[in-house]
Protein backbone atom coordinates (compact mmCIF):
# COMPACT_ATOMS: atom_id res chain seq x y z
CA UNK A 1 0.00 0.00 0.00
CA UNK A 2 1.68 3.13 -1.23
CA UNK A 3 -0.20 5.48 1.09
CA UNK A 4 0.86 3.49 4.16
CA UNK A 5 4.49 3.73 3.10
CA UNK A 6 4.12 7.46 2.55
CA UNK A 7 2.67 7.89 6.04
CA UNK A 8 5.59 5.92 7.52
CA UNK A 9 8.00 8.16 5.65
CA UNK A 10 6.23 11.28 6.93
CA UNK A 11 6.31 9.91 10.45
CA UNK A 12 10.03 9.19 10.16
CA UNK A 13 10.84 12.66 8.89
CA UNK A 14 8.79 14.35 11.62
CA UNK A 15 10.56 12.27 14.25
CA UNK A 16 14.01 12.81 12.74
CA UNK A 17 13.83 16.49 12.02
CA UNK A 18 11.13 17.66 14.42
CA UNK A 19 10.14 15.81 17.56
CA UNK A 20 13.46 14.25 18.59
CA UNK A 21 15.47 17.46 18.11
CA UNK A 22 12.79 19.43 19.99
CA UNK A 23 12.89 17.02 22.93
CA UNK A 24 16.67 17.32 23.05
CA UNK A 25 16.79 21.06 22.47
CA UNK A 26 13.52 22.59 23.70
CA UNK A 27 15.00 26.09 23.59
CA UNK A 28 13.89 26.19 19.96
CA UNK A 29 10.27 26.31 21.11
CA UNK A 30 11.02 29.47 23.09
CA UNK A 31 12.76 30.96 20.05
CA UNK A 32 9.66 30.29 17.95
CA UNK A 33 7.48 31.99 20.55
CA UNK A 34 9.70 34.95 21.25
CA UNK A 35 9.34 36.81 17.95
CA UNK A 36 5.51 37.06 17.65
CA UNK A 37 5.02 37.55 21.37
CA UNK A 38 7.50 40.42 21.41
CA UNK A 39 5.63 42.13 18.59
CA UNK A 40 2.30 41.64 20.34
CA UNK A 41 3.82 43.02 23.54
CA UNK A 42 4.97 46.22 21.81
CA UNK A 43 1.64 46.64 20.02
CA UNK A 44 -0.21 46.20 23.32
CA UNK A 45 1.88 49.02 24.82
CA UNK A 46 1.11 51.55 22.12
CA UNK A 47 -2.10 50.54 20.39
CA UNK A 48 -5.76 49.81 21.01
CA UNK A 49 -7.40 46.55 22.10
CA UNK A 50 -8.52 46.01 18.50
CA UNK A 51 -4.91 46.34 17.31
CA UNK A 52 -3.83 43.69 19.82
CA UNK A 53 -6.51 41.35 18.47
CA UNK A 54 -5.29 42.04 14.93
CA UNK A 55 -1.74 41.34 16.05
CA UNK A 56 -2.81 37.99 17.51
CA UNK A 57 -4.31 36.98 14.15
CA UNK A 58 -1.16 38.27 12.50
CA UNK A 59 1.02 36.24 14.85
CA UNK A 60 -0.82 33.03 13.98
CA UNK A 61 -0.47 33.70 10.25
CA UNK A 62 3.11 34.79 10.63
CA UNK A 63 4.01 31.66 12.61
CA UNK A 64 2.54 29.38 9.94
CA UNK A 65 4.33 31.30 7.19
CA UNK A 66 7.66 31.32 9.01
CA UNK A 67 7.28 27.61 9.69
CA UNK A 68 6.98 27.01 5.95
CA UNK A 69 9.89 29.29 5.12
CA UNK A 70 12.06 27.67 7.81
CA UNK A 71 12.00 24.57 5.61
CA UNK A 72 14.52 26.28 3.34
CA UNK A 73 17.39 26.17 5.81
CA UNK A 74 16.79 22.55 6.74
CA UNK A 75 16.53 21.35 3.15
CA UNK A 76 19.82 23.04 2.25
CA UNK A 77 21.46 21.80 5.45
CA UNK A 78 20.36 18.22 4.79
CA UNK A 79 21.39 18.37 1.16
CA UNK A 80 24.65 20.31 1.24
CA UNK A 81 26.11 19.65 4.67
CA UNK A 82 24.89 16.15 5.53
CA UNK A 83 24.22 14.78 2.00
CA UNK A 84 21.07 13.27 3.46
CA UNK A 85 19.01 14.30 0.45
CA UNK A 86 21.26 12.17 -1.76
CA UNK A 87 20.32 9.18 0.37
CA UNK A 88 16.66 10.16 0.08
CA UNK A 89 16.82 10.63 -3.69
CA UNK A 90 18.25 7.13 -4.10
CA UNK A 91 15.36 5.64 -2.12
CA UNK A 92 11.67 5.01 -2.72
CA UNK A 93 10.57 8.30 -1.10
CA UNK A 94 9.08 10.88 -3.48
CA UNK A 95 10.18 14.53 -3.43
CA UNK A 96 6.65 15.57 -2.44
CA UNK A 97 6.65 13.27 0.58
CA UNK A 98 10.14 14.44 1.51
CA UNK A 99 9.00 18.07 1.30
CA UNK A 100 5.81 17.41 3.25
CA UNK A 101 7.62 15.38 5.91
CA UNK A 102 10.18 18.11 6.50
CA UNK A 103 7.45 20.77 6.43
CA UNK A 104 5.49 18.88 9.10
CA UNK A 105 8.66 18.58 11.15
CA UNK A 106 9.01 22.38 10.99
CA UNK A 107 5.39 22.71 12.07
CA UNK A 108 6.24 20.71 15.18
CA UNK A 109 8.49 23.60 16.26
CA UNK A 110 5.76 26.20 15.67
CA UNK A 111 2.81 24.22 17.06
CA UNK A 112 3.18 25.17 20.75
CA UNK A 113 3.46 28.86 19.80
CA UNK A 114 0.42 28.65 17.53
CA UNK A 115 -1.52 26.87 20.25
CA UNK A 116 -0.62 29.60 22.72
CA UNK A 117 -1.80 32.30 20.28
CA UNK A 118 -5.08 30.41 19.78
CA UNK A 119 -5.53 30.10 23.54
CA UNK A 120 -4.97 33.86 23.87
CA UNK A 121 -7.53 34.45 21.12
CA UNK A 122 -10.06 32.23 22.89
CA UNK A 123 -9.30 33.99 26.18
CA UNK A 124 -10.04 37.33 24.54
CA UNK A 125 -13.32 35.95 23.13
CA UNK A 126 -12.19 36.32 19.53
CA UNK A 127 -12.92 32.81 18.31
CA UNK A 128 -16.37 31.39 17.81
CA UNK A 129 -17.31 28.01 16.40
CA UNK A 130 -18.34 29.67 13.17
CA UNK A 131 -15.01 31.44 12.73
CA UNK A 132 -12.85 28.33 13.16
CA UNK A 133 -13.10 26.93 9.58
CA UNK A 134 -12.06 30.18 7.89
CA UNK A 135 -9.20 30.84 10.34
CA UNK A 136 -8.02 27.26 9.97
CA UNK A 137 -8.23 27.43 6.16
CA UNK A 138 -6.28 30.69 6.02
CA UNK A 139 -3.55 29.28 8.24
CA UNK A 140 -3.23 26.04 6.26
CA UNK A 141 -3.10 27.82 2.91
CA UNK A 142 -0.44 30.20 4.21
CA UNK A 143 1.61 27.28 5.46
CA UNK A 144 1.31 25.37 2.18
CA UNK A 145 2.22 28.45 0.18
CA UNK A 146 5.30 29.21 2.27
CA UNK A 147 6.35 25.55 2.38
CA UNK A 148 6.20 25.20 -1.40
CA UNK A 149 8.05 28.48 -1.90
CA UNK A 150 10.67 27.49 0.66
CA UNK A 151 11.23 24.03 -0.80
CA UNK A 152 11.46 25.27 -4.38
CA UNK A 153 14.00 27.95 -3.51
CA UNK A 154 16.03 25.66 -1.28
CA UNK A 155 16.64 23.16 -4.06
CA UNK A 156 18.16 25.89 -6.20
CA UNK A 157 20.61 27.20 -3.63
CA UNK A 158 23.86 25.49 -2.71
CA UNK A 159 25.26 27.72 0.00
CA UNK A 160 23.72 27.68 3.45
CA UNK A 161 24.67 31.31 4.07
CA UNK A 162 22.66 32.40 1.03
CA UNK A 163 19.58 30.61 2.26
CA UNK A 164 19.86 32.25 5.70
CA UNK A 165 19.87 35.66 4.03
CA UNK A 166 17.05 34.77 1.65
CA UNK A 167 14.98 33.26 4.43
CA UNK A 168 15.28 36.41 6.57
CA UNK A 169 14.40 38.64 3.64
CA UNK A 170 11.36 36.57 2.68
CA UNK A 171 10.18 36.53 6.29
CA UNK A 172 10.15 40.32 6.32
CA UNK A 173 8.52 40.64 2.90
CA UNK A 174 5.83 38.03 3.46
CA UNK A 175 4.99 38.10 7.13
CA UNK A 176 6.23 41.38 8.64
CA UNK A 177 5.83 44.16 6.11
CA UNK A 178 2.36 43.37 4.68
CA UNK A 179 -0.75 44.10 6.77
CA UNK A 180 -0.65 40.87 8.71
CA UNK A 181 0.01 42.16 12.23
CA UNK A 182 -1.82 45.44 11.59
CA UNK A 183 -4.92 46.68 9.76
CA UNK A 184 -4.68 47.22 6.01
CA UNK A 185 -6.63 50.48 6.53
CA UNK A 186 -3.53 52.02 8.14
CA UNK A 187 -1.73 51.93 4.78
CA UNK A 188 -2.03 54.60 2.05
CA UNK A 189 -4.03 53.47 -0.97
CA UNK A 190 -1.05 52.69 -3.20
CA UNK A 191 0.50 50.55 -0.47
CA UNK A 192 -2.82 48.79 0.09
CA UNK A 193 -2.92 47.90 -3.61
CA UNK A 194 0.68 46.70 -3.45
CA UNK A 195 0.06 44.60 -0.37
CA UNK A 196 -2.81 42.81 -2.10
CA UNK A 197 -0.28 41.02 -4.31
CA UNK A 198 1.02 39.20 -1.24
CA UNK A 199 -0.94 36.09 -0.22
CA UNK A 200 -0.46 36.59 3.52
CA UNK A 201 -2.40 39.88 3.25
CA UNK A 202 -5.42 37.91 2.02
CA UNK A 203 -4.99 35.24 4.69
CA UNK A 204 -4.97 37.99 7.31
CA UNK A 205 -8.03 39.69 5.75
CA UNK A 206 -9.99 36.43 5.77
CA UNK A 207 -9.00 35.51 9.31
CA UNK A 208 -9.72 39.04 10.61
CA UNK A 209 -13.09 38.96 8.88
CA UNK A 210 -13.84 35.61 10.52
CA UNK A 211 -13.35 37.15 13.99
CA UNK A 212 -15.18 40.38 13.05
CA UNK A 213 -12.11 42.62 13.14
CA UNK A 214 -12.91 43.73 9.64
CA UNK A 215 -15.96 43.40 7.46
CA UNK A 216 -15.46 42.09 3.95
CA UNK A 217 -18.22 41.85 1.37
CA UNK A 218 -18.87 38.36 0.02
CA UNK A 219 -17.25 39.48 -3.24
CA UNK A 220 -14.08 40.72 -1.52
CA UNK A 221 -13.98 37.63 0.63
CA UNK A 222 -14.20 35.44 -2.47
CA UNK A 223 -11.49 37.43 -4.24
CA UNK A 224 -9.19 37.13 -1.23
CA UNK A 225 -9.82 33.42 -1.02
CA UNK A 226 -9.22 32.92 -4.76
CA UNK A 227 -5.96 34.88 -4.70
CA UNK A 228 -4.69 32.98 -1.66
CA UNK A 229 -5.71 29.64 -3.17
CA UNK A 230 -4.20 30.49 -6.56
CA UNK A 231 -0.86 31.41 -4.98
CA UNK A 232 -0.86 28.20 -2.98
CA UNK A 233 -1.74 25.96 -5.94
CA UNK A 234 0.74 27.74 -8.19
CA UNK A 235 3.61 27.41 -5.73
CA UNK A 236 2.70 23.79 -4.94
CA UNK A 237 2.78 22.93 -8.65
CA UNK A 238 6.10 24.74 -9.08
CA UNK A 239 7.57 22.99 -6.03
CA UNK A 240 6.37 19.58 -7.21
CA UNK A 241 7.54 19.99 -10.79
CA UNK A 242 10.33 22.50 -10.87
CA UNK A 243 12.28 21.73 -7.72
CA UNK A 244 15.61 20.04 -8.29
CA UNK A 245 15.41 16.52 -6.92
CA UNK A 246 17.69 14.71 -9.31
CA UNK A 247 20.59 16.95 -10.29
CA UNK A 248 21.25 17.85 -13.90
CA UNK B 1 20.88 -9.91 -16.26
CA UNK B 2 23.69 -7.69 -15.00
CA UNK B 3 23.05 -5.50 -11.97
CA UNK B 4 24.65 -2.35 -13.34
CA UNK B 5 25.35 -1.61 -17.00
CA UNK B 6 26.60 1.58 -18.59
CA UNK B 7 27.10 2.19 -22.31
CA UNK B 8 29.13 5.17 -23.51
CA UNK B 9 28.13 7.22 -20.51
CA UNK B 10 29.16 10.86 -20.77
CA UNK B 11 28.80 13.61 -18.20
CA UNK B 12 29.69 17.19 -18.94
CA UNK B 13 28.97 19.60 -16.10
CA UNK B 14 27.88 23.19 -16.57
CA UNK B 15 31.01 25.11 -17.44
CA UNK B 16 32.17 22.37 -19.77
CA UNK B 17 34.03 20.09 -17.36
CA UNK B 18 33.94 16.58 -18.80
CA UNK B 19 33.68 14.26 -15.81
CA UNK B 20 32.92 11.06 -17.72
CA UNK B 21 34.06 10.22 -21.21
CA UNK B 22 32.19 7.33 -22.80
CA UNK B 23 32.31 4.95 -19.85
CA UNK B 24 31.03 1.44 -20.56
CA UNK B 25 31.06 -1.26 -17.92
CA UNK B 26 28.89 -4.01 -16.50
CA UNK B 27 28.57 -5.39 -13.01
CA UNK B 28 27.27 -8.90 -12.40
CA UNK B 29 24.67 -9.49 -9.72
CA UNK B 30 25.79 -10.56 -6.26
CA UNK B 31 29.38 -9.37 -6.48
CA UNK B 32 31.49 -6.66 -4.88
CA UNK B 33 32.63 -4.28 -7.61
CA UNK B 34 35.16 -1.57 -6.84
CA UNK B 35 35.70 1.51 -8.93
CA UNK B 36 39.18 2.90 -8.34
CA UNK B 37 40.54 6.25 -9.36
CA UNK B 38 42.40 9.32 -8.23
CA UNK B 39 40.61 12.34 -6.79
CA UNK B 40 38.46 13.89 -9.51
CA UNK B 41 38.74 10.82 -11.76
CA UNK B 42 34.96 10.57 -12.13
CA UNK B 43 34.18 7.82 -9.60
CA UNK B 44 31.55 9.75 -7.67
CA UNK B 45 29.97 11.16 -10.81
CA UNK B 46 29.59 7.66 -12.23
CA UNK B 47 28.15 6.33 -8.97
CA UNK B 48 25.72 9.23 -8.64
CA UNK B 49 24.48 8.78 -12.20
CA UNK B 50 23.89 5.05 -11.76
CA UNK B 51 22.22 5.68 -8.37
CA UNK B 52 19.77 8.06 -10.13
CA UNK B 53 20.98 11.15 -8.27
CA UNK B 54 22.46 12.83 -11.31
CA UNK B 55 21.46 12.86 -14.97
CA UNK B 56 23.99 11.85 -17.62
CA UNK B 57 24.73 14.14 -20.56
CA UNK B 58 24.58 11.23 -23.00
CA UNK B 59 24.91 7.48 -23.14
CA UNK B 60 22.77 4.81 -21.55
CA UNK B 61 22.66 3.11 -18.21
CA UNK B 62 20.64 0.31 -16.66
CA UNK B 63 20.32 -0.82 -13.09
CA UNK B 64 18.63 -4.21 -12.63
CA UNK B 65 17.42 -3.83 -16.18
CA UNK B 66 15.74 -0.48 -15.58
CA UNK B 67 16.77 2.61 -17.48
CA UNK B 68 18.51 5.14 -15.23
CA UNK B 69 16.76 8.10 -16.85
CA UNK B 70 13.22 6.97 -17.56
CA UNK B 71 12.76 4.28 -14.88
CA UNK B 72 14.51 5.90 -11.93
CA UNK B 73 11.59 5.23 -9.57
CA UNK B 74 11.82 1.48 -10.10
CA UNK B 75 15.56 1.58 -9.51
CA UNK B 76 15.15 3.58 -6.29
CA UNK B 77 12.97 0.83 -4.82
CA UNK B 78 15.95 -1.51 -5.00
CA UNK B 79 19.02 0.52 -4.15
CA UNK B 80 20.61 2.34 -1.23
CA UNK B 81 23.47 4.82 -1.22
CA UNK B 82 26.14 6.16 1.09
CA UNK B 83 27.24 9.45 -0.43
CA UNK B 84 30.79 10.67 -0.16
CA UNK B 85 31.39 13.03 2.77
CA UNK B 86 27.92 12.41 4.19
CA UNK B 87 27.33 12.83 7.89
CA UNK B 88 24.61 11.70 10.29
CA UNK B 89 22.33 14.15 12.06
CA UNK B 90 24.10 15.05 15.25
CA UNK B 91 20.99 15.27 17.39
CA UNK B 92 19.85 11.68 16.77
CA UNK B 93 21.19 8.51 18.36
CA UNK B 94 22.78 5.74 16.32
CA UNK B 95 19.74 3.54 16.70
CA UNK B 96 17.28 6.30 15.80
CA UNK B 97 19.28 7.06 12.70
CA UNK B 98 19.07 3.57 11.31
CA UNK B 99 15.47 3.04 12.38
CA UNK B 100 14.08 6.30 11.03
CA UNK B 101 15.98 5.92 7.78
CA UNK B 102 14.35 2.54 7.24
CA UNK B 103 10.95 3.99 8.13
CA UNK B 104 11.55 6.78 5.65
CA UNK B 105 12.05 4.10 3.02
CA UNK B 106 8.63 2.71 3.92
CA UNK B 107 9.34 -0.03 6.45
CA UNK B 108 6.98 -0.52 9.41
CA UNK B 109 8.35 0.76 12.72
CA UNK B 110 8.66 -2.71 14.26
CA UNK B 111 10.59 -4.17 11.33
CA UNK B 112 12.78 -1.08 11.14
CA UNK B 113 13.56 -1.47 14.80
CA UNK B 114 14.44 -5.17 14.43
CA UNK B 115 16.71 -4.52 11.47
CA UNK B 116 18.37 -1.61 13.26
CA UNK B 117 19.19 -3.88 16.21
CA UNK B 118 20.62 -6.52 13.90
CA UNK B 119 22.91 -4.23 11.93
CA UNK B 120 24.02 -2.39 15.07
CA UNK B 121 25.08 -5.75 16.47
CA UNK B 122 26.82 -6.81 13.23
CA UNK B 123 28.78 -3.59 13.02
CA UNK B 124 29.74 -3.72 16.67
CA UNK B 125 27.91 -0.47 17.42
CA UNK B 126 25.88 -1.77 20.39
CA UNK B 127 27.95 0.21 22.87
CA UNK B 128 26.95 3.41 21.04
CA UNK B 129 23.40 2.44 20.16
CA UNK B 130 21.81 5.15 22.31
CA UNK B 131 24.60 7.69 21.96
CA UNK B 132 23.92 10.92 20.10
CA UNK B 133 25.88 11.08 16.86
CA UNK B 134 27.38 14.44 17.92
CA UNK B 135 29.32 12.54 20.60
CA UNK B 136 30.80 10.01 18.17
CA UNK B 137 34.19 10.16 16.48
CA UNK B 138 34.39 10.78 12.72
CA UNK B 139 34.98 7.10 12.05
CA UNK B 140 32.02 5.99 14.12
CA UNK B 141 29.79 8.51 12.35
CA UNK B 142 30.85 6.97 9.04
CA UNK B 143 29.99 3.58 10.46
CA UNK B 144 26.48 4.80 11.28
CA UNK B 145 26.01 5.66 7.61
CA UNK B 146 27.25 2.24 6.61
CA UNK B 147 24.73 0.75 9.04
CA UNK B 148 21.92 2.81 7.49
CA UNK B 149 22.70 1.60 3.98
CA UNK B 150 23.34 -2.03 4.93
CA UNK B 151 20.14 -2.22 7.00
CA UNK B 152 18.04 -1.47 3.92
CA UNK B 153 18.92 -4.91 2.52
CA UNK B 154 18.55 -3.29 -0.90
CA UNK B 155 19.47 -5.37 -3.94
CA UNK B 156 22.25 -2.97 -4.88
CA UNK B 157 24.28 -0.85 -2.50
CA UNK B 158 26.19 2.09 -3.92
CA UNK B 159 28.88 2.99 -1.41
CA UNK B 160 31.01 6.03 -2.13
CA UNK B 161 34.22 5.62 -0.14
CA UNK B 162 32.42 3.85 2.71
CA UNK B 163 35.44 3.27 4.93
CA UNK B 164 37.08 6.68 4.73
CA UNK B 165 38.06 7.74 8.24
CA UNK B 166 37.62 4.32 9.82
CA UNK B 167 40.33 2.70 11.91
CA UNK B 168 41.81 -0.57 10.58
CA UNK B 169 39.66 -2.78 12.81
CA UNK B 170 36.44 -0.96 11.89
CA UNK B 171 37.39 -1.15 8.21
CA UNK B 172 37.70 -4.90 8.49
CA UNK B 173 34.36 -5.09 10.26
CA UNK B 174 32.74 -3.15 7.42
CA UNK B 175 34.46 -5.40 4.88
CA UNK B 176 32.99 -8.43 6.65
CA UNK B 177 29.50 -6.95 6.49
CA UNK B 178 29.95 -6.04 2.81
CA UNK B 179 31.16 -9.53 1.95
CA UNK B 180 28.33 -11.11 3.92
CA UNK B 181 25.83 -8.93 2.04
CA UNK B 182 27.40 -10.00 -1.23
CA UNK B 183 27.23 -13.67 -0.26
CA UNK B 184 23.53 -13.26 0.48
CA UNK B 185 22.98 -12.03 -3.07
CA UNK B 186 23.29 -8.23 -2.74
CA UNK B 187 25.41 -6.39 -5.28
CA UNK B 188 27.88 -3.92 -3.84
CA UNK B 189 29.21 -1.14 -6.05
CA UNK B 190 31.81 0.85 -4.22
CA UNK B 191 34.36 3.52 -4.90
CA UNK B 192 37.53 3.64 -2.89
CA UNK B 193 41.01 5.09 -2.66
CA UNK B 194 42.21 2.12 -0.65
CA UNK B 195 43.81 -0.44 -2.94
CA UNK B 196 44.07 -3.01 -0.15
CA UNK B 197 40.33 -2.65 0.38
CA UNK B 198 39.57 -3.25 -3.28
CA UNK B 199 42.02 -6.15 -3.40
CA UNK B 200 40.63 -7.73 -0.26
CA UNK B 201 36.89 -7.57 -0.83
CA UNK B 202 36.24 -7.09 -4.55
CA UNK B 203 35.29 -9.74 -7.04
CA UNK B 204 35.84 -7.29 -9.84
CA UNK B 205 37.66 -3.99 -10.16
CA UNK B 206 37.63 -1.09 -12.58
CA UNK B 207 40.08 1.78 -12.88
CA UNK B 208 38.89 5.15 -14.03
CA UNK B 209 41.15 8.07 -14.87
CA UNK B 210 40.20 11.54 -16.13
CA UNK B 211 36.69 10.28 -16.80
CA UNK B 212 37.83 7.33 -18.92
CA UNK B 213 37.70 3.68 -17.97
CA UNK B 214 41.21 2.27 -18.22
CA UNK B 215 40.49 -1.36 -17.37
CA UNK B 216 38.05 -3.64 -15.63
CA UNK B 217 37.98 -7.26 -14.57
CA UNK B 218 38.99 -9.56 -11.75
CA UNK B 219 42.27 -9.11 -9.89
CA UNK B 220 43.73 -12.09 -11.78
CA UNK B 221 42.76 -10.51 -15.08
CA UNK B 222 44.39 -7.28 -13.98
CA UNK B 223 47.62 -9.05 -13.15
CA UNK B 224 47.67 -10.53 -16.67
CA UNK B 225 47.66 -7.01 -18.09
CA UNK B 226 51.29 -6.53 -17.08
CA UNK B 227 54.40 -8.65 -17.71
CA UNK B 228 55.80 -7.69 -14.30
CA UNK B 229 55.56 -9.99 -11.31
CA UNK B 230 57.77 -8.37 -8.70
CA UNK B 231 58.73 -4.90 -7.58
CA UNK B 232 61.55 -3.35 -5.63
CA UNK B 233 61.41 -0.11 -3.69
CA UNK B 234 64.59 1.91 -3.37
CA UNK B 235 65.12 5.33 -1.73
CA UNK B 236 65.72 7.90 -4.44
CA UNK B 237 68.73 9.45 -2.65
CA UNK B 238 72.21 8.82 -4.04
CA UNK B 239 71.16 6.55 -6.88
CA UNK B 240 71.08 7.04 -10.62
CA UNK B 241 67.83 5.93 -12.22
CA UNK B 242 69.63 5.05 -15.48
CA UNK B 243 71.61 2.35 -13.70
CA UNK B 244 68.41 0.60 -12.66
CA UNK B 245 66.80 0.42 -16.07
CA UNK B 246 68.53 -2.82 -17.01
CA UNK B 247 66.62 -4.65 -14.24
CA UNK B 248 63.12 -3.64 -15.30
CA UNK B 249 60.72 -0.76 -15.66
CA UNK B 250 61.70 2.15 -13.42
CA UNK B 251 59.30 4.65 -11.91
CA UNK B 252 60.15 7.57 -9.62
CA UNK B 253 57.48 8.40 -7.05
CA UNK B 254 58.50 11.30 -4.82
CA UNK B 255 61.52 10.19 -2.84
CA UNK B 256 61.09 6.52 -3.86
CA UNK B 257 62.16 4.62 -6.93
CA UNK B 258 60.11 1.58 -7.90
CA UNK B 259 61.52 -1.06 -10.21
CA UNK B 260 59.03 -3.48 -11.77
CA UNK B 261 60.59 -6.80 -12.78
CA UNK B 262 59.33 -9.58 -14.97
CA UNK B 263 61.23 -12.50 -13.40
CA UNK B 264 63.26 -13.64 -10.43
CA UNK B 265 66.50 -13.45 -12.38
CA UNK B 266 66.13 -9.67 -12.69
CA UNK B 267 65.32 -9.36 -9.02
CA UNK B 268 68.42 -11.40 -8.11
CA UNK B 269 70.59 -9.12 -10.22
CA UNK B 270 69.06 -6.02 -8.66
CA UNK B 271 69.57 -7.52 -5.22
CA UNK B 272 73.28 -8.03 -5.98
CA UNK B 273 73.56 -4.52 -7.35
CA UNK B 274 71.98 -3.05 -4.20
CA UNK B 275 74.32 -5.05 -1.95
CA UNK B 276 77.36 -3.93 -3.91
CA UNK B 277 76.31 -0.29 -3.74
CA UNK B 278 75.01 -0.57 -0.17
CA UNK B 279 71.60 0.64 -1.26
CA UNK B 280 68.59 -0.32 0.88
CA UNK B 281 65.96 -2.22 -1.12
CA UNK B 282 62.64 -3.95 -0.40
CA UNK B 283 61.24 -6.61 -2.71
CA UNK B 284 57.56 -7.59 -2.88
CA UNK B 285 55.08 -9.17 -5.27
CA UNK B 286 53.13 -6.83 -7.53
CA UNK B 287 49.99 -5.45 -5.83
CA UNK B 288 46.87 -3.79 -7.12
CA UNK B 289 48.33 -0.46 -6.05
CA UNK B 290 51.28 -1.05 -8.38
CA UNK B 291 48.98 -1.92 -11.23
CA UNK B 292 46.94 1.17 -10.52
CA UNK B 293 49.97 3.47 -10.41
CA UNK B 294 51.38 1.93 -13.58
CA UNK B 295 48.12 2.27 -15.51
CA UNK B 296 47.49 5.84 -14.42
CA UNK B 297 51.08 6.81 -15.13
CA UNK B 298 51.01 5.23 -18.59
CA UNK B 299 47.73 6.94 -19.32
CA UNK B 300 49.08 10.31 -18.26
CA UNK B 301 52.22 9.85 -20.36
CA UNK B 302 50.21 8.88 -23.41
Amino acid sequence: MKIVREIRALNALVLMNGLKPIIRSPLWLVVELSFPLTLIFFISLYASEKAVSEALIGAAISLMTLSGLALQSDVVWLRVELKFQDMAVASPISPTTYMLGLALSELAYSSPAILLIIVLMIFRGMITLGSIPLIFLSLILCWLFATSLGFYLSTKITDLRHIWALSSLLSVLISMLPPVYYSIDLLPEWAQALSLIIPTTHAALLAKDAVNLTSLTLFNKSISFIILLTWTILLTIIAANRSTWREK
Amino acid sequence: MDAVVSEDLVKIYEGGVKALDSVSLSVKQGIVYSLLGRNGAGKTTFLRIMATQLLPTSGRGHVLGYDIVSEARKIRENIAVIPQESRPMYILTVREHVKYFLMMRGLPMYEASQRASRIIHELDLEEYSNTLCMKLSGGLRRKVLVAMAMATEAEILFLDEPTTGLDPLSRRLVWDVIQRASRSGQTIFLTTHYMDEAEKISNEIAIIHSGRLLASGSLEEFKKLTPYKLKAEIPADNIRIEELREYGRVLKLGRRIIVYMADEESSRKLHDYCISTETPVAFSPLSLEDLFIKMVEENENS
